[in-house]
């Protein structure tokens, strides 16, 4: 006797089934990724995390405390569920593109939470772009080399909401004011082993939200005359929120606070 | 003392309660079968439930109800179930309804999964048809249990899905449209 799973209410099904399942189900027919797209199930969490042979999905749904990860190769994906390793191949999947891309659409207003750049090639990186039109959160690993980071950096910031850098991409006085003048959310470097000197004009030409800088080299002088200008001009029109400077060398508290009328609270 | 059982949000099991007598009518299938059930079974129905309050309503006699697009085979599954599930407190089948995570009482998880998948199938199209939500929650969440940690290769074997080149070219609702 022929099974039909079409005449059933299968949108209740589908609501029932674990995420693993239903990405299966997605992949039998266009039918069945349409049935699947179409239950409009919200995914809590996604990382991803791109390497040079494959990229890897880690994804969780509210609530439920699932979580499933994913590698993406060009002809098959690993799935790992329940401590087993399963493979899965689709004839007219070649790339691990068709796979994303599948994956991607499957799940409606679907946003990469967290979009780790651990290895891959540069020209790959516009691939990763076209894949990821948007990610809450950029890291690119600490493993890369500082070139490569510095040009990863200029190719993915854009899909960004928040940047996280593990160098120190400052060659130049015209790379920092190109940088420090993006209409960035947040951004946060991480380098301590080359700090970033910064200088007065630096923080007031400061357009991103919440900058955060490990370690930075800055000036007493420097930091009591921001602080004055800061406290005296029109804060309104100052784009920047909440800026944190991990200094690298040593301040005198006093110096900073010259000038100030202050009072330590705890 | 032993700690309490948490209990609240799972369904409890029926159990009978002293009540009127029961109020036997008959149903009869879309192929002919003719079965008996008591009404208050049907009431977990809400396509029946109204059909038997407009004969109530009217003070007609309800000898037969007509169910029209469920075979004998099936109704009879349907009306066990009903029977075991006429004390139930329909609210809690409505507050699961959409939910991931609902439990299965052993008695419906028995009952459901020594179903061959066709036979499933048809029993959930017919609760979807009578409107019998708590026979709808606890038959989809079967489907889905039964997929789980499924291939792809195994889902298709599981429901049937035929491979794109295997389409048949008469089918209206296709896997593949």
């Amino acid at each position: 006797m022929p099974i039909c799973l079409l005449s059933l209410p299968i949108e209740e099904v589908l609501m029932s089934m674990d995420i693993g399942d239903l990405i299966a189900f997605s992949v039998c027919s266009k039918r069945t990724k349409n049935l699947v797209k179409a239950s409009n199930r919200k995914m809590h969490r996604i990382e991803v995390y791109v390497e040079e042979r494959y990229i890897r999905f880690r994804v969780m749904e509210r609530n439920y405390y699932e979580l499933i990860s994913f590698h993406f190769f060009d002809s098959y994906i690993e799935l790992n569920r329940n401590d087993l390793v399963e493979v899965w191949r689709k004839q007219d999947f070649t790339q691990i593109a068709h796979w994303i891309a599948h994956f991607m659409s499957i799940f409606d207003d679907l946003i990469v939470d967290y979009l780790n750049i651990v290895t891959a090639s540069l020209y790959y990186l516009d691939t990763v772009k076209q894949l990821i039109p948007k990610c809450r959160r950029l890291h690119i690993n600490e493993i890369c080399s500082r070139a490569f980071t510095k040009d990863a950096f200029w190719k993915l910031y854009p899909i960004a909401e928040r940047v996280v850098i593990y160098k120190n991409i400052f060659d130049d006085e015209t790379d920092k004011s190109k940088i420090l003048t993006l209409n960035l959310k947040d951004l946060s470097f991480k380098d301590w082993e080359n700090s970033f000197k910064l200088e007065l004009d630096d923080l007031l030409t400061l357009n991103i939200a919440r900058l955060s800088m490990a370690a930075t080299t800055i000036t007493e002088k420097a930091l009591n005359r921001f602080l004055k200008l800061w406290m005296k001009g029109s804060r309104t029109f100052y784009r920047p929120k909440n800026i944190r400077l991990q200094l690298w060398n040593v301040v005198n508290r006093e110096e900073v606070l010259r000038g100030i009328k202050y009072q330590i609270l705890f | 003392m032993a700690p309490k059982k948490n209990s609240a949000k799972r369904p409890q099991p029926s159990t009978p309660k002293p009540s009127a007598p029961a109020r036997i009518v008959k149903v009869q299938s879309s192929d002919g079968h003719i079965l008996q059930a008591d009404v208050r079974a049907l009431l977990l129905s809400s396509t029946l439930a109204a059909t038997i309050k407009g004969y109530d309503d009217e003070n007609k006699p309800l000898e037969k109800l007509e169910v029209n697009n469920v075979v004998g085979f099936t109704l009879k599954l349907v009306l066990e179930w009903c029977e075991k599930h006429k004390e139930d407190d329909p609210a809690i089948a409505q507050a699961e309804k959409d939910k991931k995570n609902i439990f299965i009482p052993s008695w419906d998880r028995h009952f459901l999964t020594k179903l061959p998948m066709g036979n499933l199938f048809d029993l959930i199209t017919a609760a979807y048809h009578l409107d019998i939500t708590g026979l709808i929650n606890y038959g989809c969440k079967t489907v889905a249990n039964s997929a789980k940690g499924k291939s792809t290769e195994e889902m298709r074997e599981l429901f049937g899905i035929p491979e794109p080149w295997e389409q048949p070219s008469t089918s209206t609702a296709t896997w593949d449209d």
